[in-house]
């Protein structure tokens, strides 16, 4: 049997067939605003281990150069916890905090946690859009944790904390602009 | 093997030909998706370009649509939620989808519910894209004669535009559990003319039907909704700028008590609006309305909208109407907006120390976190079936909110988009509880001692510099020697007794110290709704130790005024310093009238006029010349002697705002009358601090109807808003102009012993809303009922009634009236039960009435029916015994019960107690002179 050519006809017949499913396709694809929207209800709602890293990944790249979308998840403040919390006490391992180029540019992360000796050492990771940090705290006590300046308009700051006992420790965070309080080491 | 071949070698036009319908298919809904996004972009942001990601999200949620409509479940799980079917003529119907401009004109429909057709008008309702645009529109509907439920005139049903739908309705329903007035928010499931429009929010309209739902006499109601065109103050400053949606008869047009009100919010002092407002607004409903507001950051009710105020007639206060209760915006703001009347309210001494009282009892009790939850999956059990099958179920605010054209869009809703919301929100409202109760419980106060050149002189200050006031219960001193030494406390002029042999000094009454609030502009972007708002401002306390020692240190024991936690500060006299921070302390007398401009401030707590212990007034006896009204105040207490006559002139009147006891006996009554042919007023107790008033041997000739706060009362006797009332041996006759005689509203525990009435102008004795024992009482010759009841708890015992110009007792609107050992006589109707409402007869005579007793049937806004249980009656000489009975009447649907039912004289043991026991007589011939007697006598043989 001999394999025939398709013709030109097939070939536009073929392509406008295509061109249809790719367009119901594309139409039929979550778009972005929908993930940045579902991103950021589970983040208020403490849903962490609902959020893929790429969707993380994709979260940071939108944010920092959106101070609108910054502003929004914020509701107007320079910087917040996006987290469930009570007063910047949290009850999860893992915490979502958002800062704007509002900020002073000498500004801290400042931790403090409490808890018997049992629960330590608590092992802190902080994740910004290009930096991380990763420290280890042996006592109960308020900390500061020198941060990069941020160089966009606003970041995500992803705080995980880990422990022996981590439903022992009880674990605050929030930003500060002068600084009093020990930094780790100290 | 020849097809596949020829499709290989298709030309060129065939191949046009056979993509053709895919074409079709495609730009078709390409252009749809377009056009639905081009209608929304026309409304919201004609000046938008729209992008190629605008198109995929208006794309991607057709499709969505399409494939939930083909592909999702049709199958409805049962559901409690209400039908509306309705139907229209194919005009109506076209006339009714029409995008409209304004208001939309009404169209005739039909409603089916529950069998029975009822014949409604309709037409579209709101001017936003969400009730306009979609399929989904949202509508007003106006019910003929017939009614709708429970007498409503009208319903709007609303497209809900928000994620979480229920907000509105989680929200009313805590402010009707609090006591709120509010417009029953619920959700229906609506047809027209057989195809499904899915799920909307039905609301009341503020107007007569809520009040009487509510069981309140229909009076004054007033919406106040202004656009942005006009100046924000226009609202506050003109009546005119109102809509009056309800009215008491005969007083549409008139808005005076609008205008009042809106007078003393613009020009009253401070001192003048802080007793307006104990007077004559409801404060704890407004400050509950106000503590739901800051609790769910309501921002709805601002200087231009969101207003539904009445003005209630039997208390004579004002009340809000919880309205627009949209809510859970993530604003870190305490208090999102606020208006003239909120923000004179805030300056009223104890307003803030109520609202933050109830918002704290609130934050702990029914609206926590967990309590809100249950309550929104409650909800959202009942709501969820329909929603799922609901074609239309859409909301805004499903997008990121830096882009507000998205940001409002109406996009498709499903459970899993809701289950994120739900989750997000209640996360958000936990962690507001969380701030707003660390604002309430960890007030700002500082105590600071100041130097002085006296050496005996110690004096300090507590300054508060939050929201929450404190009460002080004790202090004690420590000494430099440690020793005990008598010391003394001057507060505001006045010396404290000494410490007890502990060094403590027990204050007998705490004292408080308020918040201070001081208006700034708002620095958000809603100025045009907002351009005011308050913050806390520092307010200082001085006091002074007076004490020949040094003392180190005070400890000062209070609590929190809003938590009743326990506080305790300390005074460091050893840090002394010249003269004290005045930087923001800048005392303002009570008697300034405030401006509202940003920098104003509240006047200090301490520079009212303090309530003093009562002041004892002894009127009396002998007689007393009133050419004009006496008033007394709450702070006076008012002893009337035996043997005092009033002699009144023309309108004046005698009104009690304190505790009042009249003391006449047999031989020497306390009698108020006429001097000369002056149609005086009357008595008025008014006022919960006039509860404990003993009224004995009063014996009142004449009268009209007093006025009190520029109002004329209903009753030539009123008692309102009050409870343990006695009234005793008293006897009123001869009133005029048509008013009652005794007026009753809102009063609980209220006692009528041996009291008598006799040519009433209108009712002899008129209860509302209140709960009142009466035993021997007599009633003649009243003009319309001898006892009218609304919303009234009532028990009557050994009394007589006789003839009167309507009914002898007549129990409406849910009242509830027992009546014992007693006889009605003359009249046309001798007891009439509607309304709702429940009467008890046993051991009682109705005597010569045209109709006995008449029960009526269900009304518009009283669709139950009322109810009868009679019980060894007697039921005689009358032409109707009792009506609402017949077995066949077609209205039928009072519930009757009766038993041993007389109706002609006989022996039994009950007829004779009546004769001889509460007439005095023998013999049923001697039955009409003995009425006739009592009569002329106005008295109890």
């Amino acid at each position: 049997m001999k394999l025939s050519i398709p013709g030109m006809g097939f070939i536009i017949l073929v392509l406008i067939y295509l061109f249809a499913a790719l367009f119901f396709a594309w139409g039929l694809a979550e778009p972005e605003q929908d993930r940045i929207w579902t991103i950021a209800q589970k983040m208020r709602a403490g849903d962490l281990s609902g959020i893929s890293p790429e969707d993380l990944s994709l979260f940071q790249k939108k944010i920092r150069h959106d101070a609108p979308l910054a502003s929004w998840l914020l509701g107007g403040r320079a910087w917040g916890l996006v987290s469930p919390n009570s007063l910047g006490w949290i009850d999860n391992d893992r915490v979502v905090l958002a800062r704007t180029n509002q900020l002073p540019k000498n500004c801290s992360l400042n931790l403090r946690l409490l808890g018997p000796q049992g629960s330590f050492p608590v092992e802190i990771t902080v994740k910004g859009l290009t930096w991380q940090k990763h420290e280890l705290f042996k006592t109960s006590g308020q900390y500061l944790l020198d941060i990069p300046a941020i160089e966009n308009q606003a970041e995500i700051i992803f705080i995980q904390q880990a422990s022996p006992q981590s439903a022992s420790v009880n674990f605050y965070t929030g930003i500060v602009c002068s600084s009093s309080a020990q930094r780790p080491g100290q | 093997m020849k097809a596949p071949r020829r499709l290989l070698r298709i030309s060129i036009s065939s191949a046009l030909v056979f993509s053709a319908p895919i074409i079709v298919l495609s730009a078709w809904c390409a252009w749809t998706a377009y056009a639905n996004l081009d209608a929304y972009r026309r409304i919201a942001s004609p000046q938008r370009d729209l992008s190629i990601d605008d198109f995929h999200i208006a794309f991607h949620d057709m499709l969505s649509t399409w494939s939930n409509r083909f592909f999702g479940s049709n199958s409805i799980a049962p559901s409690h939620l209400p039908r509306f079917r309705i139907h229209l003529k194919n005009p109506q119907l076209h006339e009714l989808m029409t995008p409209q401009p304004g208001k939309g004109k009404y169209v005739d429909g039909v409603l089916t519910r529950g069998g029975k057709n009822i014949s409604i008008r309709l037409r579209q309702r709101g001017h936003r894209h969400w009730h306009r645009l979609g399929t989904q529109k949202s509508l007003k509907v106006r019910f003929g004669k017939d009614g709708g439920d429970r007498g409503l005139k009208a319903v709007a049903l609303v497209n809900e535009p928000t994620p979480f739908m229920i907000t509105n309705a989680l929200i009313a329903q805590i402010a009707g559990d609090q006591g709120l007035l509010n417009p029953e928010p619920d959700f229906v499931r609506v047809w027209i003319n057989g195809a499904d429009m899915g799920v909307y929010r039905r609301q009341i309209m503020a107007d007569e039907a809520l009040l009487r739902r509510s069981n309140r006499y229909p009076c004054s109601l007033y919406s106040g909704d202004m656009d942005t065109e006009v100046p924000a103050e226009t609202l506050w400053m003109t009546p005119g700028s109102w809509k009056k949606s309800a009215w008491c008869s005969g007083e549409k047009k008139s808005n005076d008590e609008l205008a009042s009100l809106l007078r003393h919010i613009s020009s009253d002092s401070f001192q003048d609006f802080s007793d307006f407002a104990h007077n004559e607004l409801d404060l704890k409903k407004f400050a509950t309305l106000d503590a739901l507001e800051i609790l769910f950051s309501i921002d709805q009710r601002d200087w231009r909208q969101g207003h539904k105020l009445v003005h209630d007639l039997g208390s004579g206060k004002w009340e809000p109407i919880a309205w627009s209760l949209r809510g859970f915006d993530p604003s870190p703001v305490f208090k999102p907006s606020n208006h003239p009347l909120g923000i004179r309210l805030e300056m009223v001494p104890g307003y803030l120390t109520l609202r933050n009282r109830i918002l704290h009892r609130l934050l702990l009790g029914p609206a926590r976190p967990s309590r809100l939850r249950t309550k929104g999956l409650r909800w959202f059990k009942k709501v969820l079936p329909e929603l799922m099958t609901d074609a239309h179920w859409d909301a805004y605010e499903l997008a990121p909110g830096d882009d507000s054209f998205l940001y409002k869009m109406l996009r498709p809703m499903d459970v899993k988009k809701l289950s994120l919301v739900f989750e997000s929100l209640m996360a958000l409202y936990a962690t507001r509880c969380a701030y707003l109760l660390s604002e309430l419980e960890n007030p700002t106060i500082s105590a600071t001692p100041e130097k002085s050149t006296d050496p005996t002189s110690w004096p300090f200050e507590i300054t508060l510099g939050s929201r929450v006031g404190i009460s002080v219960d004790s202090i004690r001193l420590q000494f430099a020697d440690k020793q005990q030494h008598p010391w003394l406390l001057k507060v505001a002029g006045s010396l404290k007794r000494a410490p007890d042999e502990h060094g403590v000094l027990l204050l007998a009454e705490p004292m408080k110290l308020l918040p201070s609030v001081e208006l700034v502009k708002n620095p958000s972007a809603h100025e045009k709704y907002n351009p005011l708002v308050t913050r806390p401002a520092p307010v200082s306390y001085k006091m002074e130790v007076r004490s020949d020692y040094e003392p180190v240190k005070a400890d000062i024991w209070g609590k929190n005024l809003a938590t009743s936690s326990k506080i305790v500060l300390h005074v460091d006299f050893t840090a002394r310093k010249s003269g004290s921070d005045t930087r923001h302390y800048k005392p303002i007398g009570a008697d300034v009238v405030p401006s509202m401009l940003a920098g104003q401030s509240s006047a200090h707590p301490w520079s009212y006029r303090k309530s003093s212990p009562p002041e004892e007034v002894i009127l009396g006896p002998g007689d007393i010349h009133m050419e004009k009204s006496m008033f007394f105040s709450s702070s006076q207490k008012v002893k009337v002697q035996a043997g005092t006559r009033f002699l009144m002139g023309k309108g004046a009147s005698l009104i009690f705002l304190g505790p009042v006891n009249i003391e006449g006996n047999p031989r020497q009554p306390v009698v108020v009358e006429a001097d000369g042919d002056a149609i005086f007023g009357g008595i008025v107790i008014h006022g919960f601090n006039t509860a404990g008033s003993r009224i004995q041997y009063l014996h009142l000739k004449g009268g009209s109807a007093p006025v009190l706060f520029g109002e004329k009362q209903r009753g030539t006797f009123s008692i309102n808003e009050t409870r343990n009332i006695l009234l005793e041996n008293c006897a009123f006759e001869n009133n005029h102009n048509g008013v009652d005689m005794l007026h009753v509203s809102n009063t609980a525990d209220l006692k009528l012993h041996q009291v008598s009435v006799k040519k009433s102008s209108q009712d002899a004795v008129d209860l509302e809303f209140s709960k009142a024992s009466m035993d021997g009482i007599s009633i003649s010759g009243s003009a319309d009922e001898a006892i009218d009841l609304m919303g009234a708890k009532v028990r009557i015992h050994n009394s007589v009634l006789y003839m009167s110009g309507g009914s002898l007792i007549s129990a409406g609107e849910r009242s509830t009236v027992t009546i014992e050992d007693s006889i009605l006589s003359r009249a046309k109707i001798g007891l009439l039960v509607k309304h709702d409402s429940w009467a008890v007869l046993y051991s009682d005579l109705l005597h010569e009435c045209q109709t006995g007793v008449k029960v009526k049937a269900a009304s518009r806004y009283y669709p139950k029916g009322s109810r009868l249980d009679a019980q060894e009656t007697a039921i005689i000489g009358c032409g109707n015994g009792i009506v609402g009975a017949e077995r066949n009447s077609p209205k039928r649907s009072a519930k009757i019960d009766l038993s041993n039912i007389f109706y002609s004289t006989c022996d039994r043991p009950f007829m004779m107690h009546l004769l001889r026991d509460i007439l005095g007589i023998q013999r049923w011939s001697e039955l009409h002179d003995s009425l006739k007697n009592l009569a002329k006598r106005g008295v109890h043989p």
